[in-house]
């Protein structure tokens, strides 16, 4: 069973950083007509997404993001003692991102560095893994960086040629503490879908020629290169609603919990039409599932601590305890479900580069 | 059995069709409401309504609503 139940680890605060720069899908030009555009801001659910333009990375908005979070909760560099970062939009193939962020902000030599290799179920896996580390004592505060940013920053027509994904950068802040409420994790994979959602070139199994680079149309009628992300959208799709459905009522029952004891369900965002239908299929209320994808888009780990800095930030800074319920699930596939407790967050408002 | 009036009313729903009933025999993909969006929305509502889930694989094999209907009354068999 891949259940952890890990005592002693709290969540000190969550921070989000986003560029200054939208893109607003009335602006797009990835649409063949109005109806089509109406119906992608309808059904997907995506009004606008953040685009950094060319000068940032997911790793910058992460630091950024750290070093806020560090800064309110009074954390010296050389006190952070774990840095993971939970993302696919990697710095460099090698060396890990987290090693390149330590360098940056000035951690200390003693800190455990390395990146997990997720993508969507990046935040949910983080909490798990980072925790699972701090539950013994042997590390006190640690930090879980998530997000994404686009290659270029620019709309990008190669992603199913459609602007669905938005460039973020989040910083979550745990602490070792005896007092902490038990936090509750699974972790769980489908490896046959590995074809799903692929970068195909650039690895060992297919190392990058020069025909990679250049555009083709996919099965899908969707123009790309070797090099870009590949994705079969309806495959996702039904992965996404039966193995995250799945995954919070597990959740629930493992807990010996009802959706009326928990204040928030907090899912991935890729889709509105996904959201919906877990929420409809757990039969939870539209207000406990707070989304901001309409307003950043699929942020990929990114979305999760961005619907908390975003959508209820004050409710969690609040001394009274918060029930919380979270579900990641993408590439890999992957996926994950955490049920935890807020209380008293440090949250500094979003922040703009 | 799969009552196929009030399934093609629920395909008209998804499709947004309103000035027109559906028949069974009807080839959905030529249709221009048919499109990537409400192939989604069409699992969906297959979801919601029928607890059933087709593959991919063997969506492509379907033609008509009929043949959908009929994919639908197979799999909750």
């Amino acid at each position: 069973m891949s259940v952890q139940h890990i005592a002693n680890v709290r969540i000190a605060g969550v921070s989000a950083a986003v560029p200054k720069r939208t893109l607003d899908i009335k602006e797009s030009s990835a649409f063949p007509h109005e109806k089509a555009r109406e119906d992608f801001v309808q059904k997907v659910g995506i009004e606008r997404v953040r685009r950094h333009g060319g000068n940032m990375t997911c790793a910058d908005m992460c630091q950024k993001a750290a070093e806020e979070l560090m800064q309110k909760l009074g954390w010296a560099p050389d006190e952070i003692d774990l840095l993971v970062f939970s993302a696919q939009s990697r710095e460099y193939i090698q060396p890990a991102t987290a090693c390149v962020l330590h360098g940056k902000m000035g951690l200390s030599s003693k800190c455990a560095c390395f990146d997990i290799a997720l993508g969507c179920s990046g935040w949910v896996y983080g909490l798990a893994v980072v925790a699972g580390l701090i539950r013994g004592g042997g590390f006190q505060k640690a930090l879980l960086l998530c997000g994404d940013s686009e290659p270029t920053g620019e709309e990008h027509p190669t992603r199913a040629d459609l602007p669905i994904f938005g460039d973020a950068g989040t910083a979550t802040a745990f602490v070792f503490d005896q007092d902490a409420p038990e936090i509750v994790a699974e972790m769980c994979t489908d490896g046959t879908g590995y074809e799903a959602i692929i970068f195909r070139s650039g690895g060992m199994r297919q190392p990058v020629t020069a025909e990679d680079l250049e555009y083709r149309v996919d099965p899908f009628g969707h123009k790309h290169r070797g090099i870009d992300m590949e994705m079969d959208g309806v495959s996702v799709f039904l992965f996404a609603i039966a193995r995250a459905t799945q995954a919070v009522k597990a959740m629930l029952q493992r807990t010996a919990s009802r959706v009326d004891l928990i204040d928030y369900f907090l899912f991935h965002q890729a889709n509105k039409m996904i959201n919906e239908q877990i929420r409809r299929k757990c039969k939870i209320p539209v207000e406990k599932c707070p989304l901001s994808l309409q307003d950043f888009g699929n942020t990929n780990s990114g979305t999760i601590p961005l619907t908390m800095v975003t959508r209820i930030r004050e409710q969690l800074m609040e001394s009274s305890s918060r029930k919380i319920i979270a579900c990641g699930f993408g590439v890999g596939l992957s996926w994950g479900a955490v049920s935890f407790e807020t209380r008293r967050l440090v949250i500094p408002p979003l922040i703009e580069m | 059995m799969i009552d196929m009036t009030q399934f093609l009313a629920q395909m008209q729903e998804v499709l947004e069709i309103e000035d027109r009933t559906l028949s069974p025999d009807e080839k959905f993909r030529e249709l221009p409401e048919w499109s990537s969006l409400a192939y989604l929305s069409t699992i969906a509502m297959i979801d919601d309504q029928y607890n059933v889930i087709i593959s991919p694989a063997d969506f492509r094999e379907l033609q008509t609503f009929g043949d959908i209907a009929r994919a639908l009354e197979k799999r909750k068999a």
